[in-house]
């Protein structure tokens, strides 16, 4: 299968400041993060893709055609901005329905396509009401629906979590996971919020400084270790002495027993261990890295 | 480290008109890294306007640093704010931003004060650029700077981690924990429940105007009794494991789920978690894996604001 | 039961049958650019015209529509009575003279309202993302607008006809004689529209308030009219003479202020030019004139057709190219 969009050599210099520098990657079907601080290259690698500026060098490809000299490869593409964006005046369903008409529906199929989207973004019973009206949530639905109305391929994101209280920002991503693994529409998550990324990317691909530093499946960078943690309440000498009387090395972090290169024959001693003990266990997982350790670990690049 | 509250709250309300904004609360503020959060329009912001002295209370008192609040200007120069809004002037460079700061409050030795703040955010290589230049990671970090230049004993910061990058987070999150080191108070309001989560050792969740929970939020967690706990636990037989488990009192309910892990609901968690290892011995069950599934900020949060 | 139904759920059954709500991707028609330019285009004029924006949206058209027919109707009431006087009434050309003000007042206030807004609130970043050019929405703004202002110039000039027709002695006869101010009076008002367009439209393109822009604009058009004139105005010698034992003052060689420049001056006035050039489409000329209009009768006809073609084709240049540059 061909990617969905494909950047390669991607530069875009604005006068003596470098946005992007031969940036390569392709972005595939499924949810894409696009992770970075500001400033990185994030809103430029959108732009590009958009069609909305040149690049200095290199090509971004959209579904096959280059979006900065034809306009018709925006037809499958949905975008979803940062900022404000939303007329106060008119209700959601007017706003929708003229929208699906600039991307081409026909007035009867947009009534009904715009019908069925604000039902799946949840803002059924709202939408005969202005956007004025509405609470921030709420219009970042809006703001996604007009973005999927005209049923895109891909959909850009950008930082659809930001202004959202912790509650709005688990509704959004949900909604984000049911568009990109329900009803299929693949979606690139631009945001400088590692925990969006973890909770719906499936591949993230991080730009620093206008550079491509990582590319991968998100499970990659999360995947579990051979290293053991064994999280108790109490008792920890006890425990570390009756693992080390199995032939079991320890180290202490906090409320954490750590243990390397854990098997099952580790696994075995330390369920003992705390049969014997009692001791209260909170939690016994193998260490995971996050995104995070991209940054933690020294200066750009891998 | 002192054992004085560096904020207390007590029985604090305000209202705009009708509208009560903050409704009867008291609480207090000890030194360390504590957490101001709820959803929007709980009242949050109000708080901390009137932790700031930027609003008095329609009622009750606030004391910081041991003194009432109202109208003691001397306090100010002890309380560090940095404030939700990022507008900053950007023909200023980063320096004379943090200068101006520092003159505002009548700090001494400004050139020194003013050295120390901008190497506390790592900004030296750009401080004699015009803010307008900046991103807006390093406009935050030099507004962080201006806050911290005159030496406060107790920073409010509202959102402070808005549009850093994961970098400068932990950067951000080192300073604070060496700030804190120093005996000083921070109060970090934030949306971004994973950064408090690491960050905070209390937390204040306030919900439509009141104080709905506070404190160390496993402690919270424990006390919400109207929500079993769910654990994820993966061994070597589950449906025989399992139904070992269901004997047990403790238990609500166990769950086989389709990847063959067990979901288990506890209302007496700890009683589970000092039992399990010893069940799984006693019938010859490899414990692999046991992990709390809503004892996250995330759900704690969660949990209180829907209740 | 019945076979022509039967794949069409049956609620008597007692088989169960669920639905499926789910995303459904969408397989229809997807008409383009061309679609996108009506779907822009209509939007435009139920702005304009407030539908679907609530009752205080509409009070303005709708006042000036009727301002705007009202010097019609009442003409064809007092011919009515007066019968084929139409040396003294003012005929189609005259009409357009008449309400330009109220054209102007209506195009400086409601034109910029097709870009303002979605500048302000950014709806227009939705529009660049989308399959259109930035110029298909520009232009089919200024369309929208355009064609509300031609309905109102048309309206008032058709009443007029009418009107003109149905008063006649012998209306045959005077359709035969007349028959050329229907082409003529849809030719200027069509110059009219465009000019009453373009000019707040471009001014638009440089605001985000829809105030400033209207602002600007009454003043671009009022400044000029005043200052113009007034200095287009005409200073003249008075001679005595003696008239049956009484000593009458006449007004003789009378010239412009500024003298020869005059008729180049008379140019600037944006309401002048146009009226000249509406009165050059209807071949008469304006009884009453304006100072501007008077000097600029010196010129050959060319000129100030030519300048009209510029205060035309220079605003629709402007918005083009701002609508090139938009950037999100």
């Amino acid at each position: 299968m061909p990617p969905l969009l494909q950047a390669a050599g991607l530069t875009k210099h604005y006068g003596s400041t470098i946005a992007l520098e031969d940036a390569t990657f392709d972005v595939h079907e499924g949810v894409t993060g696009l992770l970075g601080p500001n400033g990185a290259g994030k809103s430029t690698a959108i732009k590009l893709f958009l069609g909305l500026i040149r690049p200095t060098a290199g090509s971004a490809e959209v579904l096959g055609t280059k979006p900065y000299e034809t306009v018709e490869g925006r037809t499958r593409l949905g975008y979803m901005p940062e900022h404000e964006c939303l007329p106060s005046s008119v209700t959601a369903s007017e706003f929708l329905m003229h929208m699906a008409q600039v991307s081409g529906l026909p007035p009867a199929h947009a009534r009904t396509r715009t019908a069925d989207i604000l039902r799946h973004v949840g803002l059924d019973e709202e939408r005969y009401r202005s956007i004025g009206e509405y609470s921030t949530g709420m219009r970042q639905r809006v703001k996604l629906a007009q973005a999927l109305v005209h049923d895109p391929v891909l959909v850009l994101l950008d930082e659809p979590t930001a202004g959202l209280d912790p509650g709005g920002r688990e509704e959004m991503l949900d909604l984000i996971n049911r568009t990109g693994h329900s009803f299929g529409i693949s979606i690139m998550l631009s945001t400088h919020l590692m925990g969006d990324i973890e909770r719906t990317a499936d591949r993230v691909v991080v730009l620093e400084d206008g550079r491509v530093a990582q590319e991968g499946p998100v499970s990659q960078f999360t995947k579990a270790t051979t290293t053991l943690l064994v999280e108790v309440d109490d008792q920890h000498d006890e425990v570390t002495r009756l693992l080390l009387a199995n032939g079991v090395t320890t180290t202490r972090q906090g409320q954490v027993l750590v243990i390397m290169d854990a098997g099952d024959a580790e696994l075995d001693a330390v369920r003992d261990a705390l049969a014997e003990t009692g001791a209260r266990l909170r939690r016994l997982a193998p260490h995971r890295g996050t995104l995070t350790d991209i940054f933690r670990d020294g200066p750009r690049g891998v | 480290m002192s054992s004085f509250p560096t904020i207390e709250i007590n029985r604090v309300s305000k209202w705009y008109g009708s509208v009560v904004a903050v409704n009867d609360v008291s609480f207090q503020v000890m030194p360390g890294i504590t957490g101001l959060l709820g959803p929007n329009g709980a009242g949050k912001s109000t708080l901390l306007h009137m932790m700031a002295g930027l609003a008095k209370p329609s009622d009750g008192e606030i004391r910081v640093l041991g003194e009432p609040m109202r109208g003691n200007y001397k306090l100010y120069r002890r309380i560090g704010v940095m404030s939700e809004h990022e507008a900053v002037y950007s023909v200023f460079t980063g320096r004379e931003f943090v200068e101006f700061s520092a003159k505002m409050q009548g700090v001494d030795d400004v050139p020194d004060a003013v050295d120390r703040a901008i190497g506390m955010v790592n900004l030296a290589d750009a401080q004699h650029r015009p803010l307008g230049t900046y991103s807006r990671g390093m406009r935050q970090r030099m507004r962080l700077a201006a806050t911290l230049v005159h030496d406060p004993e107790l920073l409010i910061l509202d959102e402070p981690l808005n549009g850093t990058d994961p970098r400068q987070r932990l950067e951000f999150h080192d300073l604070m924990e060496k700030l804190a080191s120093e005996g000083r108070t921070i109060l970090i309001s934030s949306h971004i429940l994973e950064e408090v989560e690491t960050l905070a050792e209390t937390i204040l969740l306030v919900v439509s105007g009141k104080l709905a929970a506070a404190g160390d939020f496993r402690a919270i967690r424990e006390k919400l009794d109207d929500r079993p706990f769910q654990l994820r636990i993966l061994c070597s037989d589950s449906r025989k494991l399992g139904a070992e488990l269901v004997k047990l009192t403790a238990i609500d309910s166990v769950a086989v789920e389709d990847d063959g892990s067990l979901t288990v609901l506890s209302r007496n968690v700890a009683e589970l978690q000092s039992s399990i290892a010893g069940l799984a011995k006693s019938v010859g069950v490899r414990l692999t894996q046991m992990e709390p599934l809503d004892e996250s900020l995330e759900s704690v949060f969660s949990y209180v604001v829907q209740r | 039961m019945d076979p022509v139904a039967s794949d069409l759920p049956v609620t008597s059954s007692p088989q169960g049958e669920v639905f499926d709500l789910g995303y459904q991707r969408y397989d229809g028609p997807r008409e383009g650019r061309s679609r996108a330019r009506k779907a822009i285009y209509w939007d435009g004029v139920k702005l304009v015209l407030g539908i679907g924006r609530g009752p205080k949206a509409k009070i303005l058209p709708l006042l000036l529509f009727i301002s705007t027919m009202f010097p019609a109707v009442v003409f064809v009431i007092i011919l009515s009575f007066v019968g084929e006087g139409e040396n003294f009434l003012p005929g189609p050309a005259d009409y357009n003279g008449i309400i330009s003000f109220l054209l102007i007042l209506f195009g400086a206030i409601m034109a910029p309202e097709l870009f303002t807004p979605d500048r302000k609130d950014r709806v227009l970043d939705l529009y660049l993302v989308r399959p259109i050019t930035s110029t298909d929405y520009a232009l089919a703004r200024v369309a929208a607008f355009m064609s509300i202002v031609l309905v109102l110039v048309y309206s008032g000039q058709i009443v007029l006809q009418v009107g003109l027709i149905l008063t006649a002695v012998e209306p045959w006869e005077y359709i035969k004689e007349n028959w050329e101010d229907t082409p003529r009076f849809m030719a200027a008002g069509f110059l009219m529209a465009m000019f009453i367009t373009v000019i707040p439209m471009a001014v638009a393109t440089f605001m985000t308030r829809r105030a400033y822009a209207s602002a600007f604009v009454i003043g671009l058009f009022m400044v000029g009219t005043f200052v113009v004139n007034g200095l287009t105005s005409e200073s003249c010698d008075a001679e005595a003479r003696s008239e049956g034992g009484r000593i009458k003052l006449e007004a003789v060689d009378c010239e412009p202020v500024t003298g020869d420049a005059a008729k180049y001056i008379a140019l600037l006035s944006l309401i002048d030019t146009s009226l000249a050039v509406n009165y050059l489409v209807f071949d008469k000329e304006d009884d009453d004139p304006s100072p501007a209009m008077l000097a600029s009768r010196e010129l050959h006809d060319a000129i100030p057709i030519g300048a009209y073609g510029l205060y035309t084709l220079i605003p629709l240049a402007v918005i083009w190219w701002q609508y090139r540059r938009t950037r999100i």
